[in-house]
């Protein structure tokens, strides 16, 4: 037994040695033969070999393939003076940050609007039938997630967010409302509307579009004419207002119209029908015309696009690609006067962040944008939504100047979605990184902030600092030719594939440094609505 | 089941395991990534295969196998070590094994935080991209089988520290 154990013990030891003089490139014939035969023979040897090279994986893959800057072989031609060894602080720093990083991926940012505790907290009971109590204590109804343009009428506006029982009048715009029981309700201006509780609201003269979960089961929109009970669909009700004659259009599952005095079901509408009632009488169903009521996901396309029009008199601006679709589907039209638009490579237009709004496809190893940021600046924004299907190299690119001379930029993401990138400079840098990856599927903001002054670069995901570069040497910005969702290599680089899989949907480029509330506020208006678009 | 969540979710799930098995079998962390970069493409075409009722890892596993072992029959590497027989041996017990892979990796991150400053110096260069024994020795000017050395000391450290923890853990 005794000797059974010194055997293992000798055994392991050389097995030992042999695996370390293996991964560090010191091993000889003779070492890999033994190491042949020993895995052969010992399922102790292989258990050793395999948690020695996980080891070895976990090392490379999560403190270096996630902080790693760009490698070094990079370090080619003017960047001579950017050797190896210039990036070994930076990446240290990164690698003892890193290990805190990987423990706060959990960490989600909140949308600012989102709808907090209300609907989560208020007793759902799915079963339930048309009289489901709210809870006496509480007077919030409803919350507005989202608008646009929206101006109230004087004593009839909501409590910032919060819309309790009362009267509120919307003169202008489009707002999304929340109610308690999970109701949304997009209204249309000019509306009047009368907030009873949760799951019942008397619409006075105006548009609705009115979405509901089986938790609101039983939400009712009251009118002069008529009752709308709704049984789990979505509907688009319209209230003249001199008439109060009441049309409905039933898009999805079933409405019942019931008499506002006594209550009777007077018809049931089910999808793809419409009805209107005139003082409690029935009169000839109007044609359905869906696009007459705003959904969720039209409103953050109208704000967008009244952000999109602003865009294109901002005379800092270097670049402003809207990513619409023209005439000749090849050109990324560059909507800020005298900048020349993008060639687009095999990326393919497809949908964006909402219905309406078109976006590219980059999904090839060959799909990419060729652009071109003229100049040398001392300062740059460059601000992009993305929405990323994978992530599958070491680094994918999402604008990154052609090569890697001085003063080129880079904007790309790891393998586990960190930023990564910055200026080219000579000499060190240090990166940090401070905040959470970019996510997989789901539309997010990036933004990297550049200055030659401060030397330093930083870069937002969704508003928050995410990643920050510092460096020593004075190096003004250069851009130059550029690639938007792919990197045109440099010649001998190991690491040349960087293709980016995923959407994009808006680049902006200026010629200046945006604070972070500037950044917060192009990711509340560009972001998609909650409903529907969120993902 | 090909471009559904699930399977977006089970590839990025074995992402780790996989690197860490063609690892074991091309040895080269460049090479290493290459070959999952293949791997993933051909899980891919092969989605339409897979049985959602068995297990991801082991299914998953066989294709990185046969594209590590392509890689070095054609480069004619490893020969003395690694056949198929071997390979298929360590795919197969390293699927046994799944669960307290994950452990290990969880453990490394409190076990690296352990580590002297150092140490942990020592590690960060010798695992940063391109960076090299040979480099290490040639910097500190003493033998790459001296840096090789007080590697395989802390390596030691960390595996040490790995077991404990997780056998810690599975009596927690």
């Amino acid at each position: 037994m005794a000797s059974e154990e010194t055997g293992m013990v000798r055994e392991n030891t050389e097995l030992d040695a042999i695996l370390n003089r293996l991964v560090d490139g010191l091993a000889d014939e003779a070492d890999e033969r033994r190491l042949g035969e020993l895995l052969r023979t010992s399922v102790e040897s292989r258990q050793t070999y395999r948690e020695f090279m996980s080891l070895n994986s976990a090392l490379h893959w999560d403190y270096v393939a996630a902080v790693s800057p760009p490698s070094s072989s990079t370090a080619v031609a003017p960047a001579a003076s950017l050797p190896a060894k210039a990036s070994r602080v930076g990446w240290f720093v990164a690698f003892v940050a890193g290990v805190v990083v990987a423990s706060l991926v959990a960490l989600v940012s909140r949308p600012v609007l989102s709808v907090p505790s209300v609907v989560d907290d208020t007793a759902r009971k799915p079963g339930d039938r048309d009289e489901i109590p709210v809870p006496p204590t509480d007077a919030l109804a409803a919350l507005l997630v989202d608008e646009v343009g929206a101006k109230f009428a004087a004593g009839r506006g909501p409590d910032g967010v919060r819309f309790g029982p009362g009267e509120y009048e919307l003169l202008t715009g489009v707002v999304h409302l929340r109610f308690a029981q999970g109701a949304d309700v997009v209204l249309a201006s000019p509306a009047r509307l009368e907030v009873q509780d949760a799951q019942h609201t008397r619409l006075v003269h105006g548009k609705v579009r009115v979405t509901a979960p089986p938790t609101a089961r039983g939400f009712t929109i009251a009118t002069r004419a008529a009752d709308y009970v709704d049984l789990g669909t979505e509907f688009g009700l319209r209230v003249d207002p001199d008439s109060g004659a009441s049309d409905l259009y039933v898009f999805d599952g079933q409405v019942n119209v019931a008499d506002p005095r006594s209550g009777k079901v007077l018809s049931e509408v089910v999808e793809g029908n419409s009805s209107r009632h005139v003082e409690g009488a029935v009169g000839a169903a109007p044609e359905v015309d869906a696009d007459e009521f705003p959904t969720p996901g039209a409103i953050g396309f109208q704000r967008w696009q009244q952000h999109e029009r602003a865009m294109r008199t901002d005379d800092q601006l270097l670049a402003f690609y809207p990513f619409r679709r023209g005439a000749d589907e090849t050109v990324l039209l560059n909507a800020h006067d005298g900048m020349t638009s993008g060639r687009i490579e095999g990326a393919g237009w497809t949908t964006g962040r909402w219905p309406g709004k078109e976006a590219l496809l980059f999904d090839r190893d060959t799909d990419f944008v060729q652009l071109d940021i003229p100049g040398e600046h001392q300062e740059l924004t460059i601000a992009a939504w993305l929405k990323l299907d994978r992530l599958d190299f070491v680094f994918n690119a999402i604008l990154n100047s052609d090569g890697y001379d001085l003063g080129h930029v880079h904007l790309q993401l790891t393998r586990q979605g960190h930023p990564r990138g910055g200026v080219a400079v000579a000499g060190r840098y240090e990166d940090r990184i401070v905040g959470s990856p970019v996510p997989l599927g789901q539309w997010t903001h990036v933004a990297s902030v550049l200055s030659r002054e401060t030397r330093s670069h930083r870069v937002y995901v969704n508003g928050v600092l995410t990643l920050e570069r510092h460096w020593s040497t004075d190096q003004v910005l250069r851009p130059g030719s550029c690639r938007l969702g792919n990197w045109l290599a440099v010649e001998g680089d190991s690491v040349t594939n960087r293709a980016l899989r995923g959407r994009v949907d808006e680049l902006v480029i200026w010629s200046r440094v945006l604070s972070v509330d500037e950044i917060k506020n192009l990711v509340e208006v560009g972001r998609p609505g909650m409903l529907g678009s969120a993902k | 089941m090909a471009g559904s969540a699930e399977f977006v979710a089970q590839v990025t799930r074995v992402q780790r395991p996989l690197h860490a098995f063609i690892l074991s079998l091309v040895w080269n962390p460049t090479d290493a990534e290459e070959v999952l970069q293949e791997t993933n493409l051909t899980l891919w075409e092969k989605a339409d295969e897979f049985d959602a009722s068995r297990p991801f890892l082991p299914w998953a596993m066989r294709f990185a196998q046969w594209q590590a072992m392509a890689w070095l029959k054609k480069r004619q590497r490893q020969r003395l070590v690694i056949d198929d027989d071997l390979a298929k041996l360590l795919a197969d017990e390293a699927t046994q094994e799944e669960a307290e892979s994950d452990a290990r990796r969880v453990a490394l991150a409190a076990c690296l935080q352990k580590l002297g400053t150092e140490q942990r110096k020592l590690i960060a260069k010798r695992y940063e991209p391109d960076g090299s024994v040979n480099a290490m020795a040639e910097e500190a000017g003493i033998t790459p089988k001296a840096v090789s050395d007080r590697l395989r000391r802390i390596r030691q450290a960390l595996l040490e520290c790995i077991r404990k923890t997780v056998a810690e853990e599975a009596l927690a």
